[in-house]
């Protein structure tokens, strides 16, 4: 039988993704029996060059994670997609574009003063060093998710893919099993439907944050105040910051019938929230409750502003 | 009534409005000859509770450069707190607007109830100019907040 | 102007965590004449985390490198204790140092067969298509394949009871630890730690045999060129031993003089950075030796960090095993301040050895069970955390406002400190190999493999302190309260 050719790419990556490969643990030998991996910067010798050579159409899977931050993760993206019959958004980065994607709320010119200082110190497109020219790939304008810049077959969600998603994926690959095209690696429900802790679903009388208090292991967090993503984000991971005593930041991303993770979240927030006092009292209480919440996008928006409907901050 | 900034821009203002009361009283101003600016895309809905972030956001992301939701008053609400909660959503709102860069008081809660179709008129009279002042949104396409 | 030249394009430069590229030129006699290691990604963390909750930064800044999470997590953890004028009772203390040795022995592992190690254990000039881990197992059979992968696992495993994730662990709070281990997994734990020294032996044996029997090995690991005489730069405790989790930071000079021991904020004062315009990445250097280009030497002020750095700056390692092996090494290369770039595969695997102890001993440790997680926070205000990331020293440094939100966080990270060695490294062995203007990928691969000893992980690379940091000061009752904040 001819082996399946894989490849996995890192665009604006931590890396994260690519370890979490690894994480399948022996299965990895299953795929390296019936696989080869054409592409995977991370652990093989394939440069850009090879790339190029390839045919179009001949690497049957690619696992792109990572965002679109620079033109070179743009063109690449765009590289792979010609090259590949299916393409994987692998993890939030890739899917909506991840923690890094908050680099949105500044712009360009922002992130680079913060970080260079005033302009001649900044890195250029094109420079002359000692008389050798030098080129680096031009930093976005705006960080995008892989969807935005070309058609993305399947998604892998999480930050970066639980385990158990990773190797279903593989599972079916290998069998040859592969779903329609547009199927996302992970539970159809929220993560609540999978959470161990008990769900009160009380009013909320404060907000408070992981560090404020030693919360009651068994409660559900949001009845205790503290902000949990679970009721707006896809479950898959066994709740695993819940069980660790964490509240859920999101990464997994949105549930299957809903579009804008934090807008979700923001409505279900606003929802709990209540007093049990009445009139001005009430309205009061509640103006001083929702004052508690600090950082909405941070905490909304942890893993998908770049996919959301704000995609980012809507200045220059 | 405020003062119109008359800097040729006409905004487009989306309105969520309740059906039972500041639907019932755009109606009324209607029936009544009041005249308002013509700025108003109204949206009837079944309870101001209906109107969830995603909806504002879309609106503003297809061009709006105000959204006014009209609910009933405290206690009125037909499905009995309905607007309660829209209150509570649009007080976060408005901060995630503000954290992109959008100027909050381009959203705007108001209780108008079936009867009151001059406060609609007013309303709606001094939103438009609010927005016309603050210039097009940022989320629209050419504003800058 | 531009020269006359030839180019030569390693594009990109693989087996490694993140994004490079490295740019030869090649004069008309097909020499080299200049190279560069440039630095194509940037992802702007120091901007996004302004504005940010501060209990949120260990979860976001370990976005910076998924190879070293644990690394950031704890990191910023600590800068937040810092921040919060909170020391973590024992037990909290314990777990992080538990998850923290896990940590640096599972990544220490993949370098040694996944990333670096390929190059001697598959060979230097073996087919690309085999230089990988698939190859390793291939060469040393798939029995000695599967422990492999089970130790990492275990190393994984160990990160994941105690961090509640192995990759982007979430247990940190300022002041302690969102959650404890039970019985069952202490004891899980103890046994995978037992099996982990035993594997760090085997991978010690493994290097003497395939390492120092390799002629590339021997050649690069003794010659002269492939030295750098610079400062070094690693935590010690009060016993002058590695410890990777706390200490001070010390600093030592090529002759092996010290050259500074400091810790919290002192330490940013040691460093200062400059920018190029062909690199996304600021290269530190000692601010009182100063700048003097890409050249080691005692008047230059490159210095580097990592497993050779923290071997040159300690007196001793922490454990018996390790310490035996130190000793090993030190004779192997004739004693004092190593400077051989290439003995930075051995340190490495000695720290994997050290780490894999230390574990057995956390876990048999009883405070590990018992007591608080979580102690009292003061009013937020300024911090500093640092730490030894398995690629070097990892400080972060918040400056919070009243409510707890960063003003501006600072992160000089692990590979950046590196920067400047890396690139020295690369030229050198580029004009050893390079001749005649020919090149072909088993010379091209030579050239990698200078940077590989390094473990270089460029994603976090692209982080250096922004240097504008608000001038803070605190003033607190004694308490602990917050009487007065003074900024500039
Ligand atoms: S999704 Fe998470 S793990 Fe994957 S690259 Fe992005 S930050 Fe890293
Ligand atoms: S909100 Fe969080 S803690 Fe509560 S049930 Fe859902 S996932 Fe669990
Ligand atoms: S609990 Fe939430 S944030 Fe944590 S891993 Fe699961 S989906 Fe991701
Ligand atoms: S019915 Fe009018 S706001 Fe609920």
């Amino acid at each position: 039988m001819e082996k399946i050719r894989i490849g996995i790419y890192w665009a604006a990556s931590c890396g994260g993704c690519d370890v979490s490969l690894l994480e399948i643990d022996e299965q990895i030998l299953d795929v390296a029996a019936k696989a080869d991996f054409v592409l995977w910067p991370c652990a093989t010798d394939t440069k850009y060059a090879d790339l190029r050579a390839y045919k179009d159409g001949s690497i049957d899977i690619v696992l792109f994670n990572g965002a679109i931050r620079t033109e070179e993760n743009r063109e690449i993206a765009k590289l792979l997609r010609d090259k590949a019959k299916h393409l994987v958004a692998y993890g939030s980065c890739a899917q909506m574009g991840g923690v890094i994607g908050l680099a949105n709320l500044s712009s360009r010119k922002e992130i680079f003063t913060t970080l260079f200082g005033a302009k001649t110190h900044w890195p250029k497109e094109e420079s002359i060093q000692d008389g050798y020219p030098l080129h680096l790939p031009a930093f976005l304008d705006r960080l995008l998710p892989l969807g935005d810049v070309v058609e993305v077959d399947y998604v892998i969600p999480g930050c970066p893919p639980p385990r158990e998603m990773v190797s279903q994926f593989f599972d079916a690959l290998l069998g040859g099993k592969l779903p329609e095209k547009g199927a996302v690696f992970a539970a159809e429900k929220n993560l609540c439907d999978e959470c161990p802790r008990e769900r009160r679903e009380e009013r909320i009388t404060r907000i408070v944050r992981p560090h404020e208090i030693e919360s009651d292991p068994e409660i559900c967090l949001l009845d205790q105040g503290i902000i949990c993503m679970g009721p707006a984000t896809r479950g898959g991971c066994g709740a695993a910051c819940p069980m660790a005593n964490m509240p859920c930041t999101g990464c997994a991303g949105p549930t299957a019938n809903i579009t804008d993770q934090g807008a979700t979240m923001l409505n279900t927030i606003a929802s709990l929230i209540g007093t049990g006092l009445e009139g001005e009292e009430e309205l009061e209480a509640e103006e001083a409750i929702l004052a508690e919440i600090d950082d909405v996008i941070g905490t909304f928006y942890r893993f998908s502003l770049a996919a959301s409907i704000f995609k980012g901050a809507q200045r220059e | 009534m405020a003062k119109l900034n008359d800097n040729g821009f006409e905004p487009k203002i989306v309105a969520f409005l309740c059906r039972w009361c500041s639907y019932a009283g755009a109606d009324l101003a209607g029936v009544s000859r009041m005249t308002y600016p013509a700025n108003i895309i109204p949206m009837r809905v079944n309870c101001s509770g209906r109107v969830d972030a995603g909806m504002v956001m879309a609106a503003f992301e297809k061009g709006a450069d105000g959204v006014l939701i009209g609910g009933c008053h405290p206690g009125d609400c037909h499905y009995v707190n309905g607007n309660y909660k829209t209150r509570r959503r649009v007080i976060l709102l408005k901060r995630a607007l503000a954290e992109v860069g959008v100027k909050p008081q381009r959203l705007h809660l108001e209780w108008i109830s079936a009867s009151e179709g001059v406060k609609f008129q007013r309303t709606v009279t001094e939103f438009t100019g609010l927005i016309k002042e603050l210039g097009p949104s940022p989320m629209s396409g050419d504003g800058e907040d | 102007m531009s020269k006359e030249f030839k180019r030569i394009s390693i594009d990109p430069i693989t087996r490694l965590e993140g994004h490079g590229r490295i740019e030869l030129f090649l004069d008309e006699e097909g020499e080299l004449a200049d190279a560069f290691f440039q630095i194509p990604e940037l992802r702007g963390f120091e901007r996004f985390c302004q504005g940010r909750k501060a209990e949120d930064m260990p979860q976001i800044t370990e976005r910076i490198c998924g190879v070293c999470p644990e690394a950031h997590h704890l990191a910023s953890t600590k800068a937040l204790d810092d921040c919060f004028s909170a020391t973590p009772p024992p037990r909290a203390r314990k777990l992080r140092e538990l998850l923290y040795n896990a940590y640096i022995f599972s990544d220490h592992l993949l370098h040694f067969y996944y990333l670096g190690g390929p190059d001697y254990l598959v060979g230097p000039y073996a087919p690309p298509q085999e230089r990988n881990i698939l190859g390793v197992i291939g060469k040393v059979g798939p029995e000695l394949g599967k422990e492999v992968i089970k130790h990492r696992s275990y190393g994984q495993r160990i990160i994941e009871a105690v961090g509640g994730r192995s990759i982007h662990p979430v247990t940190g709070l300022p002041g302690g630890q969102s959650k404890a281990i039970n019985e069952e997994e202490r004891s899980e734990i103890e046994q995978m730690a037992r099996s982990c020294v035993e594997f760090g032996r085997v991978t010690l044996s493994i290097f003497k045999e395939i390492f120092l029997g390799d002629k590339t090995y021997q050649q690069f690991s003794q010659e002269k060129a492939q030295r750098l005489p610079t400062y070094y730069m690693g935590l010690v405790d009060e016993d002058g031993a590695v410890n990777f989790y706390d200490g001070k930071v010390r600093v030592v000079a090529p002759d092996g003089e010290e050259f500074a021991l400091a810790e919290g904020k002192e330490v940013l004062d040691l460093i200062d950075e400059r920018t190029e315009p062909w690199t996304y990445v600021k290269i530190p250097y000692l601010k009182e030796v100063g700048w003097q280009g890409f050249r080691a030497g005692k008047d230059s002020g490159i210095y580097r960090v990592g497993p050779l750095a923290r071997l040159n700056v300690c007196k001793r390692m922490g454990t018996p095993l390790a310490q035996a092996e130190y000793e090993a090494y030190l004779d192997y290369f004739g004693g004092g301040v190593v400077h051989a770039t290439f003995a930075y595969h051995w340190a490495r695997i000695i720290e994997m050895l050290a780490a894999a102890e230390q574990t057995t001993r956390l876990v048999a440790d009883p405070e590990l069970m018992e007591g608080a997680l979580r102690s009292e926070l003061s009013d937020p205000g300024e911090g500093v955390g640092i730490i030894e990331a398995a690629r070097g020293t990892l400080i972060h440094h918040y400056l919070l406002d009243e409510k707890g939100l960063v003003r501006s966080a600072n992160l000089i990270v692990a590979t950046t400190h590196n920067i400047a060695g890396i690139s020295l490294s690369i030229k050198e062995m580029a004009r050893a190999v390079v001749h005649n203007g020919e090149v072909d990928q088993g010379i091209l691969n030579l050239i990698e493999m200078s940077f590989r000893n390094y473990d270089p992980c460029l994603a976090c690379a692209t982080h250096a302190f922004p240097g504008q940091m608000p001038l803070l000061v605190v003033v607190r009752d004694s308490a602990g309260r917050e009487i007065k904040r003074i900024e500039r």
